[in-house]
């Protein structure tokens, strides 16, 4: 249905308005970055069709498909911002502290009591970012991981590192303090990377063992 | 003295402000001795290039289906 062929407005038209299978992807790509943001398949559908609709009618152009995607997907975190404030996706505070005392506990499994990685949590080595960047397991591994952060840590993780906001604007936002907010983002940190090492990520991947 | 539970922190606080004199120290004097507070550091910075290419549409993931 995007697909949809539209007299071009000026001369010259983007090539990819009419590359199915380029929109479909393109779509699909949009789809699950808003699904990890929101949490929701019927606000995050909202989202897309909105950052598509507003990509449509605009006249911008550019010199690839690859950029075409990035300013897409920059559309798409501005819709995503919207649809958080609208919202108004505020923490839950009793929930936010009891994610935080729960998480007292997973200080003493990671740490021994002199404040050193304890023996099974030492961190192994990974490859480079550019490596794992290109591993499809990474990816696969990633994505599990972040839909496994504990709700209020994921949101804040994800403002963050999705959405590109600022610590002072998160906090201002969710109405929790400077303090609360990197304690969270740290939170979230470890938890994923102790969840991609238990699922057996490291540098010498690629044998397939999980 | 610096633990690894506090550099650990301070490295995460590192991607979302400026670390101060005294706690960029602490980091800087530790790292050097500590192996795997230099692999943590290895993994922060990979959750963090990852979650920048996937907000980019730019994740390899992403190509999966060719």
């Amino acid at each position: 249905m995007i697909a949809q062929t539209k007299p071009p407005a000026t001369g010259t038209a983007a090539p990819w308005h009419d590359d199915a299978g380029y929109l479909h992807k393109l779509r699909r790509d949009l789809l699950r970055f808003a699904q990890l943001q929101l949490r929701d398949s019927a606000a995050a559908e909202d989202a897309v069709q909105e950052a598509l609709a507003a990509a449509w009618a605009s006249e911008q152009h550019f010199a690839g498909q690859s950029q075409h995607k990035t300013w897409v997907f920059g559309i798409l975190r501005h819709k995503l911002i919207d649809t958080m404030r609208a919202k108004k996706r505020t923490i839950n505070l009793s929930s936010l502290s009891s994610e935080i005392e729960g998480e007292e506990i997973l200080d003493s499994l990671l740490f021994d009591p002199g404040g050193h990685w304890a023996q099974h949590s030492k961190p192994q080595p990974w490859p480079k970012p550019e490596t794992a960047l290109q591993q499809k397991q990474f990816w696969v591994l990633f994505e599990t991981c972040l839909d496994h952060l504990p709700e209020q840590t994921g949101r804040v993780f994800m403002m963050r590192e999705f959405l590109g906001l600022e610590t002072g604007d998160i906090c201002d936002e969710l109405t929790v303090s400077a303090n609360h907010c990197s304690v969270l983002l740290y939170r979230a940190r470890l938890k994923l990377r102790t969840c991609l090492s238990e699922k057996g990520y490291c540098e010498e991947d690629g044998n397939g063992e999980l | 003295m610096a633990n690894c539970k506090k550099v650990s922190r301070l490295l995460s606080d590192a991607q979302d402000r400026q670390l101060n004199a005294g706690e960029w120290l602490l980091v800087q004097t530790h790292l050097p001795i500590c192996n795997n507070c230099r692999n943590y550091r290895r993994q922060l910075s990979v959750l963090q290039q990852a979650t920048r290419a996937l907000r980019e549409g730019l994740a390899a993931g992403t190509e999966s289906e060719e």
